[in-house]
């Protein structure tokens, strides 16, 4: 996170450490897109949460990708924000309700079947959306 | 691909006899075109889907390595990378040949999943080249370094699919 060389504020948010961001963004919105949508269209009934919760996560990683892109920097904080209370609140239900999670969601388990990585992603996010908040007011009002 | 291997795996295979045509083997339908030599010692099969994993990964793991030290060096994405990104793809196209040639006539579940898992691999890389490559900062091969970890992430997974659900064997 290179915020201290260098960053102008004519950057963009998708631009420098960002381009990640959205790379990683866009790769689970699909992978996570994708699986929802096949296990809600085939085995829905066999653990309705589970997908439910997948579908919508799939769908924030989305909003925070384009929003990143787009430049809209309060509906990425917001995206964010809601994917980090989501991956918190569903890990911590996923350990408490059992029965609701008969199979496993993106954020289950605090995402320790995608290598906790939706745990670590939405963190690393909103560091790098406040990093740049921060710059920005700084140097442009 | 005829290459003799290990004994100790041939153990499962000993319950097919070569050629008997037992439900759902792929190698009992003549007229695929070079299909029915390698399949008369399965074993081998077993072998390249091995190495080619290896491969993969040991590619895959390497680029990554390499482009977060360029990442740190502050290097914009250049000829060489896209050669190292070349080749991983090279690497996964053959992956996705394999897959081709053996998953369809085989048993077992999580197909679907495995080509899609294949396939997003082949495509993650590429994208994250154009992605990267417009960027100025150092993040640009950053990008494409994290690219690689995605496809190593997506090729355990393939792994686990060929190990525990496919069964190329029949």
């Amino acid at each position: 996170m290179s915020s201290g060389e260098a960053a102008p504020s004519g950057r963009s948010l998708a631009e420098g450490f960002g381009r990640l961001v959205v790379l990683v963004y866009v790769v689970f919105a699909l992978s996570a897109g994708v699986r929802a949508g096949f296990q809600v269209a085939t085995k829905f009934d066999e653990a309705p949460i589970s997908y439910s919760l997948s579908a919508i996560a799939a769908l924030i990683y989305l909003v925070a990708a384009v929003a990143i892109v787009r430049g809209a920097a309060g509906a990425a904080l917001a995206a964010v924000g809601v994917e980090l209370v989501g991956v918190v609140g569903v890990g911590a239900l996923s350990h408490v309700v059992l029965d609701w999670f008969p199979e496993a969601s993106v954020w289950s388990h605090f995402g320790s079947g995608y290598g906790f990585v939706p745990l670590v992603l939405p963190v690393v996010g909103l560091v790098y959306l406040l990093r740049r908040r921060r710059d920005r007011g700084v140097s442009s009002p | 691909m005829c290459e003799v291997s290990h004994a100790v795996k041939s153990s499962r295979g000993a319950a097919v006899p070569n050629g008997s045509g037992a439900p759902g083997q792929a190698a009992a339908s003549p007229g695929r075109g070079g299909r029915a030599a390698p399949l008369g010692g399965w074993v081998s099969v077993v072998g390249v889907i091995e190495w080619l994993y290896l491969a993969v990964q040991a590619a895959a793991l390497a680029s990554a390595a390499w482009f977060f030290v360029d990442t740190a060096r502050s290097k914009e994405v250049g000829r060489a990378h896209v050669v190292g990104v070349v080749v991983l793809e090279a690497l996964l196209l053959a992956q996705l040949v394999t897959a081709i040639a053996l998953v369809p006539g085989a048993a077992g579940e999580g197909k679907a999943m495995l080509f899609s898992y294949v396939v997003t691999a082949l495509l993650v890389p590429v994208a994250a080249l154009f992605w990267g490559s417009i960027d100025r900062s150092r993040w640009g091969i950053g990008t494409v370094a994290c690219a690689c970890l995605v496809v190593a992430a997506l090729m355990l997974r393939v792994h686990q699919i060929w190990e525990y659900q496919v069964d190329v064997v029949g």
